[in-house]
């Protein structure tokens, strides 16, 4: 291994009675910091995807629903079946929904990923206080933010251990020749798997480290590229990549600024200050870039590899992530970031014997690296952990009100932009049973739009239904406070009804109790949803403004063991016919879009007439069964 | 091995009943939302326990049934949902006319009446689900309550066995601001 006179001089006898003590300190400081810096962070509540990960529970029934949650590709191609899905299976099972559990697991696993990378450095540069400082460097980077709050970032966390147990098996494997060390770094290795997709670089970073600093070992890294070959292929198969969207990959001109991107967050943060303290921190971007490059450049002309391996390590666990023009996230910094950590600690040991100005710079850029990254730190972890909280006080005040109001629609007032993106968004009401939660008519006007990630519009209660509900005390209103939710249906309830005659809605949800006003007599009670019509069934919809908009019909497909021949569906608008179609049995849902007559264009409201050319009975259900309907608009 | 094998058993029983034993009870909700004043209910389920309060008289037990029987007269007591004073309402029941009901009197006729205003009779001839919506004027509905009293024009005794007198069966009424 290069890079020997890194290496301590052994104590002195006098020495020797404290060092036992201080080295338990070295080990025991970076996961200690580590909590004071994030400590927010395991009081933090859920948010955002970590509903779909609680909800996973909701689907599991038997042994192939359990493989189907564990296994099944998410919407965004991921599968992750250790630190996502077995994850909060497990401790949701256990726990239910008190997040401290999920919290103090993620907070373990990465104090043994300091004490891993600790471990690894020591034996990577042979240096005990090199060791101490990349954990420490590592712990107060500031990617590790949303892994110190959010549970659903688990997967960089453990992924990070599987890698850095892995690696450090190399390590020794490199050292020993023992098999069984070999073997360890397999089985960590293969596991990671289970973690998150970039593990697959795993046997880039073994080839480089044994290609650089311990040749005679390259070969047996060879094979570990056959899973990664194997995963990466089984992968596109069952995920294939997707072609537009913020997981769409972007191999053009976009990657070197990526690149770069990431390269500042790495040293300075995402979000540097603007003032003039800002402008010291893109100085101190500056100087510790050129200062980095030049000590593995330095390096590497005495033969050094070590800081040339670090900074390997930043680019081969950055390269998965960097296709990724319209998803740069902080966060996917957490594993590359342990390659500069690394290469940190070893420049600040390395310096320290060197002549006084050196170390006073080494020292103080190192100062200034962290003062930066725990000022960030210790703004946004609270950040994160406040959200969560309000989430949860909403999500619970939400529950409560349906203990109390078991067949009333809950309606939300006052919701902001966190709350909607953190909490409403992700359907987080489903986990305490709850279907039937709308935000007041005109929220929107206080929610950001992310019309790639969703609409907004999706969550509001449109007018009419409002009044309807009103008008039926069928709803109870709740405005968002700092505290808990505090009704105001009465004077919601007058306001609505006191104020014009709503217009119709362009988009009726068959499934929302409160749109069963715009149905006929005929249809069934609604389910989970959505609504089955019988033969025949009505409903208004608000008007068409063009003769360029059609009339769009969404519905649910049931389960049907045998091939049964399509249902015909007949439409009318206003009694006059449109083409009739056919919904073929099979899949999971039918989505039809129909043109609209031209003596429809301009009316207030039409009625929309539905024929099935058949129904059936599906299972134990004796109802006669035309289809299930989702939604009807006019776009 | 047998002292092997039961060290293990013990050993992940412990862990199992550790892990069993953190599970949190279910939350207490009670401080999260705050409530405006109780109120009746202007719409109710009959089978809802919630609501028996408001079952004035004439109802029978709704056992496991989504639905009550009635006596050949009954009443309720229902709040009067907002502007309702001012617009007046309406007042829909969703009842269930039974087959054997019909055999044993061929039609039946219901009626309601609020604060001394009475609202139109129905007369049902056909067996199944059906409704009984009228129309109640502002001035019937003003108030923290309202009592709606129903009556059955010919009383169903279903057999020897069961004597009791009964009226329809009803799944759900509501007032509901017009």
């Amino acid at each position: 291994m290069s890079g020997p006179d890194a290496r301590e001089p052994s104590a002195s006898a006098g020495a020797a009675g404290l060092r036992p003590i201080a080295d338990f300190a070295l080990w025991l400081i970076p996961p200690l910091l580590c909590c004071a810096v994030y400590w927010p962070g395991l009081w933090a509540w859920f948010q955002a995807d970590d509903f779909a990960w609680l909800a996973l529970r909701l689907d599991v029934h038997d042994w192939h629903s359990l493989m189907r949650a564990l296994f099944a590709p998410m919407a965004q191609g991921t599968i992750r079946p250790l630190s996502e899905r077995a994850f909060f299976l497990v401790f949701e099972s256990l726990f239910g929904l008190n997040a401290l559990p999920f919290r103090i697991c993620v907070f373990l696993t990465q104090c043994a990923n300091l004490t891993l990378l600790a471990a690894v450095t020591r034996r990577l540069t042979g240096s005990r206080a090199a060791g101490f400082w990349a954990a420490v460097l590592w712990a107060v980077n500031s990617s590790l933010v949303s892994s110190m709050v959010w549970s659903s970032v688990f997967n960089q966390v453990l992924c990070a251990f599987f890698l850095l147990g892995a690696f450090w098996f190399l390590l020794r494997y490199v050292e020993t020749g023992r098999k069984s060390d070999y073997l360890w770094q397999w089985a960590l290795f293969l596991l990671g798997f289970g973690a998150l997709e970039v593990n697959v670089v795993y046997p880039g970073l073994a080839a480089a480290y044994t290609f650089l600093l311990a040749r005679k070992r390259f070969r047996a890294t060879l094979p570990l590229f056959i899973p990664s070959a194997a995963f990466t292929l089984v992968h596109g198969m069952v995920a294939p990549a997707h072609a537009a969207g913020p997981y769409a990959l972007h191999f053009d001109r976009a990657l070197p600024g990526t690149f770069v991107t990431y390269w500042q967050w790495a040293l300075i943060s995402e979000y540097p200050s603007t003032s003039f303290y800002g402008r010291m921190e893109f100085g101190l971007f500056a100087i510790l870039t050129v200062a980095l490059l030049a000590f593995a450049a330095i390096r590497a002309l005495h033969r050094d590899w070590i800081p040339s391996f670090c900074l390997a390590w930043f680019v081969i666990v950055l390269a998965p992530v960097l296709p990724l023009r319209d998803h740069v996230s902080n966060y996917y910094l957490t594993l590359p970031a342990i390659g500069l950590a690394v290469l940190g600690a070893y420049a600040l040991v390395r310096t320290w014997r060197q002549p006084m100005l050196c170390k006073l710079a080494a020292v103080t850029a190192a100062a200034a690296y962290m003062t930066v990254m725990v000022r960030f730190d210790r703004t946004l972890t609270p950040w994160w952990a406040r959200r969560s909280r309000a989430v949860e006080r909403m999500v619970l005040g939400v529950a409560r009100g349906h203990q109390l109001h078991p067949d009333k629609a809950i309606v939300l007032d006052g919701v902001d932009s966190q709350l909607f993106w953190a909490g409403i968004f992700h359907h987080p009401f489903r986990l305490y049973g709850v279907a039937n939660v709308y935000l007041t008519p005109g929220s929107e006007a206080h929610i950001e739009a992310h019309d790639a990630t969703g609409q907004v519009s999706d969550f509001i209660l449109p007018n009419g239904p409002a009044v309807y509900a009103a008008k039926g005390d069928r709803l109870v209103v709740y405005r968002v406070g700092s505290k808990r939710l505090k009704a105001i249906t009465s004077s919601f309830e007058q306001a609505a009804i006191a104020g014009p005659t709503p217009v119709v809605p362009r988009k009726v949800d068959a499934g929302n109790p409160l749109m069963g006003y715009l149905l006929g007599p005929e249809w069934y009670p609604p389910e989970n949803g959505a609504r089955w019509m019988p033969r025949r069934a009505t409903l208004r919809i608000g008007g068409s403004g063009s003769a360029s908009e059609r009339l769009y019909v969404e519905g649910f497909l049931p389960v049907v063991q045998l091939p049964q021949p399509p249902i015909s569906l007949r439409v009318t608008v206003d009694n006059v016919d449109l083409p009739e179609t056919s919904i073929q049995l099979g899949e999971n849902r039918f989505s039809v879009a129909f043109p609209l007559p031209n003596e429809a264009v301009g009316k207030r409201e039409h009625l929309i007439g539905l024929e099935v050319g058949r129904t059936s009975h599906y299972g134990t259900d004796v109802r006669e069964l035309g289809l299930n309907f989702g939604t009807f608009e006019i776009r | 091995m047998a002292i092997e094998t039961t060290r293990r058993q013990i050993l992940i029983s412990t862990l199992v009943l550790s892990a069993t034993a953190c599970r949190r009870a279910e939350p207490d909700l009670a401080g999260y939302t705050e409530e405006e004043p109780p109120h009746l209910s202007s719409t109710i389920r009959a089978n809802d326990p919630q609501i028996v309060p408001q079952l004035l008289s004439g109802w029978y037990p709704a056992e496991q049934n989504p639905w009550r029987w009635t006596a050949r007269t009954f009443a309720v007591a229902l709040w009067p949902p907002p502007g309702s004073a001012a617009r007046g309402a309406i007042l829909r029941v969703r009842l269930a006319v039974p087959e054997v009901l019909l055999a044993q009197l061929k039609s039946t006729t219901l009626s309601a009446s609020i604060r001394g205003v009475q609202l139109a009779p129905e007369t049902y001839r056909q067996p199944g689900m059906a409704f009984y919506n009228r129309d109640v004027p502002a001035s019937a509905v003003s108030g923290d309550s309202v009592r709606v009293d129903f009556a059955v024009e010919k009383p169903f005794r279903p057999n020897v066995a069961d004597s009791r007198e009964l009226g329809v069966i009803v799944h759900n009424l509501s007032l509901e601001t017009k």
